[in-house]
This record gives C-alpha cells, sequence and structure tokens, in this order.
C-alpha cells in the first residue's frame, strides 16, 4: 500500500516540471507516503526531494513507521464494513415504523375533525343564544355590558388602593353619564330608555358594577345583557332616576 | 477506504435520483447510505467512542439527510453537508447523556475476530489501535483532526478547510506535522 522509494531511483520526465519550495514539498510529504498523489504530483515531489534531504528522511521515517498502521487500518476498514452490513436495512425499517406512526396519527385526526366539526356545528344550532352570549358578549372588550354578581362583589370586597382608585375613577365616569342622561332625558320615556341604555353602553364596567349595586332590581339587566335590549319603560325611568339620585339632579 | 475520492464523479447523478424517488425505501437512498457510510460511522465513532451509540447516530444522520435532501443546495459538497448532520446528530446525544462515555480520545471499537485472521493477530490489532489511539492524543486537536478526516476519512483538503474552517495551506501544515509526529511516538515505541 506504501510505496517506497529510493533517493537513487527517482525517475524524471522529459518535460521540466517546476521546482517545489520546502513548503510545498512539505505539504505534498505525507500523500506521497501514503500514496495518495498524482503521477504528476509525485514526479514533482521526487524531483524536489533530491533538494532536501532532512525531509527525505523524515519521508523514511514516515514510511517505516506507518506500516503497522496501515495494517491496521485495513483490519478497521474490515471490521466497519462487517458492522455497517446490515444498516440500509435498519435505516428502512425505521423509516417505514416512523412512516407508519404518522399514518397512524393523521389517521386519528382525520376522523377526530370531522367529529368535533360537527358536534360544534351541533352546539351552535343546539344553544345560539348562549353561545353566542359566550362569544360576544362574555370575552367582549373591557367595557363589557354584562356585569356579573361575582365581578361586582369583587369590586366591592377589595380594600386594597387599586380597588379604591378605580372606584373613585367610576364615580367620575357615573357622573358623567348620569349627567349625558340629564340631558338626553325628558318626560318623554322611550327617550329615558334609550338614555339609559346609551349610558349602559357607554359607562364602563365598574361603573354600571356600582349601579348594579345601588339598584338591585335592575340586576338581572346587567347579568344578562340581551335582557338591556328588552329593557321595560319603567324599568329605563327607574334608571335613570338612579344615576340622576346619584347626582344629585332629582 | 477509497471511496471519499470516487464520491464526487456520480454526486450530481446520485441527487437527482434521490430528489425524484418517491420513496425513501429506493435504490438511490440505498446507494446513497452505502456510499457515506464509513465516513458517518468513523466521524460518529470519533465523537461518541463508542461503537453501538455511532451505529445509533449513522440511522439518525441518515434519516435526517434523506429526509431533507430536497433542502440540500448543493453549495458545500454531500461529505461536507454530511458531517455537520453527523456533529448535530452526536451532539445531541451528548446532550441528552445517551452516551456512556466520550471522555477522552480512545476509540473503544474493537476489531471483530476476522476469517483469515487468527486471534492472536486480533489481540495484537487490538492492542496497537489502543496503542495509536493514545499517541493521538498526544497531538494537537487540529493537527488531529486534520490527521483522521485526511487518514482515516480520506477526505479533500478543500473539504476539511469547509468543515474545519482553515485554510487548505494551514491543513497540509497540519497534516505534515500531524504524521511526522506520529512517526517519531511510533518509531520510539519500537523496540
Amino acid at each position: 500500500m506504501i510505496p517506497t522509494i529510493s533517493t537513487n531511483d527517482l525517475s524524471f520526465s522529459d518535460k521540466p516540471l517546476p521546482l517545489l519550495s520546502h513548503e510545498e514539498t512539505e505539504h505534498l510529504l505525507p500523500d506521497y507516503a501514503f500514496g495518495k498523489l498524482t503521477d504528476v504530483e509525485t514526479k514533482q515531489f521526487e524531483n524536489a526531494l533530491l533538494q532536501y534531504p532532512e525531509l527525505a528522511h523524515d519521508l523514511e521515517v514516515i514510511q517505516h513507521s506507518f506500516v503497522f498502521v496501515s495494517e491496521n487500518t485495513i483490519a478497521l476498514d474490515r471490521a466497519q464494513t462487517q458492522r455497517l452490513k446490515n444498516l440500509t436495512v435498519h435505516i428502512q425499517q425505521r423509516i417505514q415504523s416512523a412512516n407508519e406512526r404518522r399514518t397512524k396519527f393523521l389517521g386519528f385526526f382525520r376522523v377526530m375533525v370531522p367529529v368535533c366539526t360537527v358536534a360544534a356545528a351541533v352546539l351552535v344550532l343546539a344553544v345560539p343564544n348562549r353561545v353566542s352570549d359566550y362569544l360576544f358578549n362574555r370575552t367582549g372588550t373591557e367595557n363589557a355590558l354584562t356585569i356579573h354578581p361575582e365581578d361586582v362583589k369583587d369590586l366591592t370586597n377589595g380594600d386594597d388602593a387599586a380597588v379604591a382608585q378605580s372606584l373613585k375613577e367610576t364615580d367620575v365616569l357615573f357622573n358623567t353619564g348620569a349627567a349625558t342622561l340629564d340631558v338626553s332625558a325628558s318626560e318623554d320615556l322611550a327617550a329615558e330608555k334609550i338614555a339609559a341604555q346609551a349610558a349602559k353602553r357607554m359607562l364602563p364596567k365598574e361603573t354600571l358594577a356600582v349601579v348594579a349595586m345601588n339598584t338591585s332590581a335592575f340586576q338581572d339587566y346587567f347579568d344578562d345583557s340581551s335582557a338591556s335590549d328588552a329593557m321595560t319603560d319603567a324599568d329605563a325611568t327607574a334608571v335613570a332616576l338612579a344615576m340622576s339620585r346619584k347626582n344629585g339632579i332629582n | 477506504m477509497g471511496y471519499a475520492l470516487s464520491v464526487k464523479t456520480d454526486d450530481a447523478a446520485l441527487l437527482t435520483a434521490l430528489r425524484e424517488a418517491t420513496d425513501s425505501n429506493s435504490a438511490a437512498a440505498n446507494e446513497f447510505v452505502r456510499k457515506h457510510q464509513k465516513f458517518v460511522y468513523s466521524t460518529a465513532l470519533r465523537y461518541l467512542k463508542s461503537s453501538d451509540d455511532a451505529y445509533d447516530a449513522v440511522q439518525d444522520v441518515f434519516i435526517k439527510a434523506l429526509k431533507s435532501i430536497h433542502n440540500f443546495r448543493g453549495d458545500s459538497s454531500i461529505t461536507t453537508w454530511l458531517y455537520r448532520i453527523t456533529i448535530n446528530v452526536c451532539s445531541g446525544m451528548k446532550r441528552k447523556e445517551k452516551v456512556r462515555q466520550f471522555v477522552g480520545l480512545d476509540i473503544v471499537e474493537e476489531l471483530e475476530p476476522d476469517r483469515g485472521v487468527t486471534p492472536a493477530q486480533t489481540t495484537e490489532n487490538n492492542d496497537f489501535k489502543a496503542r495509536f489511539d493514545a499517541l493521538l492524543e498526544q497531538l494537537p486537536a487540529k493537527q488531529r483532526e486534520t490527521f483522521m478526516m485526511r487518514y482515516y476519512d480520506e477526505l479533500s483538503y478543500e473539504e476539511i478547510s469547509k468543515i474545519l474552517g482553515t485554510s487548505v495551506g494551514g491543513l497540509k501544515a497540519n497534516y505534515f506535522q500531524a504524521v511526522k509526529k506520529l512517526a517519531h511516538l511510533l518509531k520510539e515505541q519500537q523496540p
């Protein structure tokens, strides 16, 4: 495997090749020692080696020392070949089992997606009000129209500074709303109702909570926003009165 | 061990066949694996120091490579690409502590008994290999890696340069120094 060289047995081609520098010769030396050079490179190297006897000595040591390494490498190569002989089979088995798992996984979703879609459709069709309330009112904006008793409780039971500030701001907003109501309201009950509904839409959740607390009779309206659309004239008047009273307009 | 030098000539054809194959269980996939398996295995073995772990790593590497062969743009050679995947897989295995031993450079791959080789010769080969691995440890990391890639994996200097990020000139100097040092260390060990 490893070519041997005698400095007395170097052959030269007819065409002169450029002489390699010491560094270039060094760079080619290992590949020459292990038989990896092309014919041209080999001739160039052998030509240059005559100029550098210390490299010729290095080459001799390398060739002699690496004989057993080379034999061992062949043995290692043979062992690796033996070790890897079923590699393609094992790889294909793993790819196949991964594909099977993926097929099962996708199959599960192929069944579950239509089932879930049908179930959701049935739910929407069966209880449309509940679903629409949940989707559009309960999870609406910060100024949600729906007031829940637990919201009021949380708000009024709180004793920290943030809640106190919120209540203070709420009062200001309430007064603003009441003033608007006062301006908008007239002797006309229908106009009062519109004003009450407008106030309700305009005021933030916290204000409505205060209203709900002070006028428990209207709790239902704040619990269910759809109820506000069906607000009776009398209730609308009462809301207006409650807000006016709070604002000292009475 | 001359596979690495012949790879380049038909890499393009093999890549085309792999990309056109609709099934990963194709003749092209098997050919691809056979062509590069020794390089990937020896690289994994150097990093993981365990033949079983290296064998697992090789499977992972080829499964990943075959899956992403369509994304291989050809900016680098297949060998360089596979080397990067191998290092990523091996690093992942080390991180997950799947590897029992990876400290030091000892490659614990033992040569299996081979037909035509006596048990005494196998033992002798294993002993020599252990001693040679110990000598390799004495080399600076860059020289050691260059030697491994050039001598065992038979990569071109250009490929090693892309992998290690070192100039070709620097690699040639490293290789020469590594070979020279090993030769002298081997000479010192001889009775």
